[in-house]
């Protein structure tokens, strides 16, 4: 063989460039979309674990056991092949039609089978590991908090909301990022039921023009691009645990 | 049309687990021993090999599975190397076990205070020594649960073969419901058999933290 070459402008130009453009966009919205769904999720099963109730805990220590446990891509194969033909019959002519309505800028379909599984399925997964994120942080906070809470007449759910959970947040934040983080880059993961997001258009750009190696190239460091940027925007915007109560006392000014 | 019962999915299911269960063994080995060399490098090598192991850390922590498989699949064959899905497959997963493996067991290995290390050198034992009498059997100790619990995410990420054309146990749900027309069935049993396989590991993990970490007596 006479060396490797590499041909940026294959990957970077023309139609190929479209794509990636494509791509980039169907999976921020993919991300966010999922996002909402995760937190969602999250602080519903934080709700039900977090009661003092043994029967409302249960329901939602088996749906954690059961989506940790389990490979994502089979949850999003589960949800795209058996999950959407469960839906009423109507349902699904109804998300099939045409909505002009339902697209976003770039031309990426909303309201299309793909995109409803993936957000739904992404959404799902990380929703059950951020709920246990916060639990462990809900976990790692002082009894005396919440005894102190408790003494001055603070019922179950304000101790929560006043001093409990403010205070878990801080704790688990780094983990949570670490969880949306997670969630971005399995969204490659919707290429398999052909959501056309970043890992679907390398895919489709190496079977066009076979320029594998930059192909992947450029998507890994969009991925690590992404990561970077929305990385830094979840750390400013969340709490930090070192400003945050410690022993009690509010640190500073 | 030929009709399939029950028993004929699940069978063929099953046959299927064995190639995911190879696969995650193979993983697990290779990127313990290949994470174990690396370790060994990292403490006993200086600050470049310290910076380049760092590297390799980052690049398999932080871009997705599914584009380093892809990359020793296609990455390969661009070499003039004829790989199969298995091959491709088995050095993906075992790449990537080694980075996630060493950082996990050089957390370990700092958790050991470093006066377990002064000590055992005022006693003149040589690096290799220090490590089989004094670190390592601490370390252990530590690292047993994190690890048992990163098997998990091994098998789990196993599934993602699949995507390359290797056929284990998602490969053949998805063709097995192309061919019966039954997802539900289908995708359920391959969902229950994952959870079998990996349930039972993380309660033995969540048991070996408890056993670590819980309150002595």
């Amino acid at each position: 063989m006479g060396g490797l070459t590499f041909d940026w402008i294959g990957v970077l130009g023309g139609a190929p460039l479209e794509w990636l453009e494509l791509g980039v966009l169907t999976t921020l919205y993919v991300t966010f979309a999922g996002f909402l769904v995760a937190t969602l999720i999250a602080i519903v099963l934080l709700g039900l674990r977090i009661s003092e109730k043994q029967i409302i805990q249960w329901p939602a220590i088996t749906v954690v056991a059961v989506f940790r446990n389990t490979p994502l891509l089979v949850q999003i194969l589960f949800w795209y092949f058996a999950g959407f033909g469960l839906l009423p019959a109507d349902w699904r002519a109804w998300i099939n039609d045409d909505h002009s309505w339902a697209m976003l800028p770039g031309g990426v379909g909303l309201l299309t089978p793909e995109f409803l599984a993936a957000t739904w399925g992404l959404g799902v997964f990380s929703g059950v590991f951020i709920a246990e994120e916060i639990r462990a942080g809900l976990m790692a906070v002082a009894p005396g908090q919440r005894e102190a809470a408790l003494a001055q007449g603070f019922g179950h759910w304000r101790c929560l909301g006043y001093i409990l959970l403010p205070q878990a947040l801080a704790n688990a934040w780094q983990p949570v990022v670490g969880q949306y983080l997670n969630l971005m880059k399995l969204s490659s993961l919707a290429a398999a039921i052909g959501l056309a997001e970043i890992t679907y258009q390398v895919r489709q750009i190496e079977s066009y023009n076979s320029h594998a190696l930059e192909a992947f190239a450029v998507g890994t460091l969009l991925y690590l691009a992404i990561g970077m940027v929305m990385g830094q925007i979840l750390l400013r915007c969340g709490p930090r645990s070192g400003t945050m109560i410690r022993g009690g006392i509010r640190r500073g000014p | 049309m030929i009709e399939f019962s029950l028993w004929d999915i699940l069978r063929n299911l099953l046959l299927a687990l064995r190639w995911t269960a190879a696969l995650s063994l193979v993983a697990f080995i290779g990127g313990g021993l290949t994470g174990a060399l690396l370790l060994y490098a990292r403490l006993a090598g200086g600050r470049v090999t310290d910076r380049l192991i760092g590297l390799y850390v980052q690049l398999f922590q932080g871009t997705p599975l599914l584009m380093q498989l892809f990359l020793a699949y296609f990455g390969i064959a661009l070499f003039g190397i004829d790989v199969s899905a298995w091959t491709a497959a088995a050095l993906a997963l075992t790449l990537y076990t080694s980075a996630f493996l060493t950082e996990i067991w050089r957390g370990c290995v700092a958790s050991v205070p470093k006066g377990q290390w002064e000590a055992s050198s005022s006693l003149a034992l040589s690096f290799v020594e220090q490590m089989r009498y004094v670190i390592l059997p601490q370390a252990t100790r530590v690292a047993i649960a994190p690890t048992v619990g990163f098997l998990v995410q091994v098998i789990k990420g196993t599934a993602l073969a699949s995507v390359i054309g290797f056929v284990e146990l998602t490969k053949a749900g998805t063709m097995i419901s192309n061919t019966t027309f039954k997802p539900f069935t289908v995708f359920g049993f391959v969902a229950l058999l994952y959870f079998a396989l990996c349930f039972p590991v993380s309660l033995t993990a969540r048991y070996l933290e408890r056993k670590t970490y819980g309150p002595r007596h």
